[in-house]
């Protein structure tokens, strides 16, 4: 995001990715992932497996299990079952510090109300590396300083956190998962609280990161802007036990299908075919019976 | 709020340096006149173990043995209520956080008191600090575990809490003081202990609080970065590979070990721990690198100063210490409370 791109602009230079499957070894992975929550809803058997480049975006109702899968691949929460591999490491056996160097994680709540500067919070994305009394290298602050402009804060690093705007505090928080230099970075929701420029930005900032060759996952609720920039999709819906699974994954064409929009979110819509994707024109709910 | 990195180093130094005046200060008020030149030479004498001919024994006593372990005491105690105010502030990401708010203080008098009261610090002078720290631990844990819902604190839930368990602590020791009635010697225990103050406290009582602050204060600053990060909250903590669970149960450990330490000493000294911490996070902003050692100096200074108000201008009257630290903190907390909603409008 290095130039203002209005969205009129991103719609014309959008690009998809090229599905690059197979070519490229597993970033991340889960086998059989099993999770159980209190009040007996549950996750069960998530397979997937995630390569490097892809941008994909988790799609499911509310309550589908976005972000708690999400957290699962994090190590936030432990899986009952099943296990979740990152680089071919089993990520059970991994420590926090090490997690923190492979996997980057944008949480969906951005309160920040102390008042740190701008440029101490990127800072902190580089934490895992640190130890209590080091301070930061030179190397630590050239990277630091390169996720600032590519998040386009340079501006912004001697402001102090808690009085910038949701979308300037959404860059400042990609900026600090970018500061981890993680290969992985998953985003719960990164534009549920921007308005619609902001929430094109933001996922042209993604975009542009999975060109380069990073892993993006992101839970996200606009179908058609998940459409539009997400290179593969999974769907989180329930199965005929109540129980939440993969309903659908695959590229946005092939997810976005009547019949999961209907079973998985009760609405119908017309799917109009793109360049690279579809888009939902007059989405509708379906009366319940 | 200072900006750059110097400023606020020459400000911790200055801290520092108004400690230093302010301890020598308290060693030279007391209600024996004692000149400046007579107190230095006394703490040479005592470093190289050799009393000049021209000073009497009783002098180097009363310098010894009565005013520097007051005054290590109350720097103490002060350093150590005010950084727990700060690791509880960063804990629960809420400024309205302290040792005295969330019941802890309260909670460590209670195991003290019941030290006293089932007769067990007749065997250890190690007792009291000990129930006072298991009783600050339940105290914390329990406001902890109800406020928290999955790394989220409630700041209403939190201080509602923490005012239940300060109350049923309190009605705890009132119930205990007047089982105990009927046993005096043990009652008049009790009552000594809980007017708390730095009165009468010796080289044992510094022998207690010295290891336990000293060594928390050195655990704490190995935290330093994790607090900052604690501060945005659990899942930014962990995603920057903030092992969190393990850094809460330990920074609580530390804590209240302090915080226990302290009141089993010089008893409830309320205030400190809530506006210290405040003041020189304003001032020197919410990094923790800068702020703990701020707090340690921060704290020490404001109960030394508390104490010397009092024996300046309240000479031979029983004021509890507790009543200055209130007495001055809370206005000013409040001035800043005010100052902070005029800024936000």
């Amino acid at each position: 995001m290095t130039q203002q791109k209005s969205p009129v602009l991103a719609q014309t230079t959008k690009q998809t990715p090229v599905l690059p499957q197979g070519a490229k070894p597993v970033l991340l992975s889960t086998q059989d992932l099993c999770f159980a929550y209190d009040n007996n809803r549950q996750l069960s058997n998530i397979n997937i497996s995630c390569y490097s480049g892809e941008f994909i975006g988790l799609i499911g109702a509310n309550g589908a299990g976005k972000s708690t899968l999400l957290k699962l691949l994090l190590g936030l929460l432990p899986a009952n079952k099943g296990s979740i591999k990152v680089n071919g490491q089993t990520l059970k056996k991994l420590k926090r510090r090490e997690i923190a160097k492979q996997i980057a994680f944008v949480p969906q709540s951005i309160d920040l109300p102390f008042a740190f500067t701008v440029e101490e919070i990127v800072m902190m994305g580089r934490n895992p590396y640190l130890g209590p009394f080091q301070l930061a290298t030179n190397n630590d602050q050239s990277i630091v300083k390169e996720v600032l402009s590519i998040t386009d804060t340079v501006h912004l690093q001697d402001r102090k956190v808690n009085q910038l705007s949701g979308g300037e505090k959404q860059r400042v928080i990609i900026a600090r998962a970018l500061a981890q230099q993680c290969e992985c970075i998953l985003l719960d929701e990164p534009i549920a609280s921007l308005d619609i420029c902001h929430q094109f930005e933001t996922l042209d900032l993604i975009q542009s990161l999975t060109l380069q060759g990073k892993l993006a996952i992101t839970a996200i609720h606009d179908l058609n802007l998940a459409a539009r920039y997400c290179s593969r999709l999974i769907l989180l819906g329930k199965d005929q036990q109540d129980d939440i699974c993969i309903v659908a994954d695959g590229s946005p064409a092939h997810v976005l299908s009547q019949k999961n929009l209907k079973d998985c979110f009760n609405i119908k819509a017309d799917i109009i075919p793109q360049k690279q994707s579809i888009q939902l024109h007059n989405i509708a709910p379906i009366a319940r019976k | 709020m200072l900006n750059s990195p110097l400023t606020k180093q020459l400000f911790i130094g200055l801290l520092a340096a108004l400690f230093l005046v302010l301890a020598l200060l308290a060693i030279l008020q007391g209600p024996v006149d004692l000149k400046i030149n007579t107190v230095i030479e006394i703490l040479n004498a005592q470093l190289a173990n050799n009393l000049p001919e021209h000073i009497m024994k009783w002098q180097q006593s009363i310098i010894i043995d009565v005013r520097l372990p007051r005054v290590i005491i109350a720097m103490f105690a002060g350093a150590s209520l005010a950084l727990c105010g700060l690791i509880m502030q960063g804990m629960f990401r809420n400024p309205l956080a302290s040792p005295s708010v969330l019941g802890v203080s309260s909670g460590a008098s209670l195991g003290a008191v019941i030290a006293i009261y089932f007769g067990f610090s007749l065997f250890s002078a190690w007792a009291i600090p000990l129930f006072a720290f298991i009783g600050a631990g339940i105290s914390l844990s329990i406001v902890y575990r109800i406020a928290s819902n999955q790394g989220q604190t409630n700041i209403a839930t939190l201080l509602l809490a923490g005012v239940a368990i300060s109350a049923l602590n309190v009605a705890a020791i009132s119930l205990l003081l007047g089982l105990s009635l009927s046993n005096w010697d043990v009652a008049r225990m009790i009552i000594y202990w809980t007017m708390g103050g730095l009165d009468g406290r010796t080289w044992d009582h510094v022998f207690i609080i010295l290891p336990i602050i000293c060594s928390g204060f050195i655990l704490l600053l190995f935290y330093n970065k994790s607090l900052d990060l604690l501060l945005l909250g659990e899942q930014h903590a962990l995603s920057v590979g903030v092992d969190v669970k393990r850094t809460r149960r330990n920074l609580l450990i530390i804590s209240t070990a302090m915080v226990g330490a302290s009141v089993s000493v010089v008893g409830g000294i309320g205030f400190i721990g809530l506006v210290v911490p405040h003041i020189l996070r304003l001032i020197l902003g919410p990094s923790h690198r800068y702020l703990l050692p701020a707090c340690l100096f921060g704290g020490a200074i404001t109960l030394i100063s508390a104490d010397l108000f009092l024996s300046l201008f309240f000479k031979g009257s029983a004021i509890p210490l507790g009543v200055i630290t209130a007495g001055l903190g809370a206005p000013f907390f409040l001035f800043l409370l005010i100052k902070q909603r005029v800024e936000i409008n």
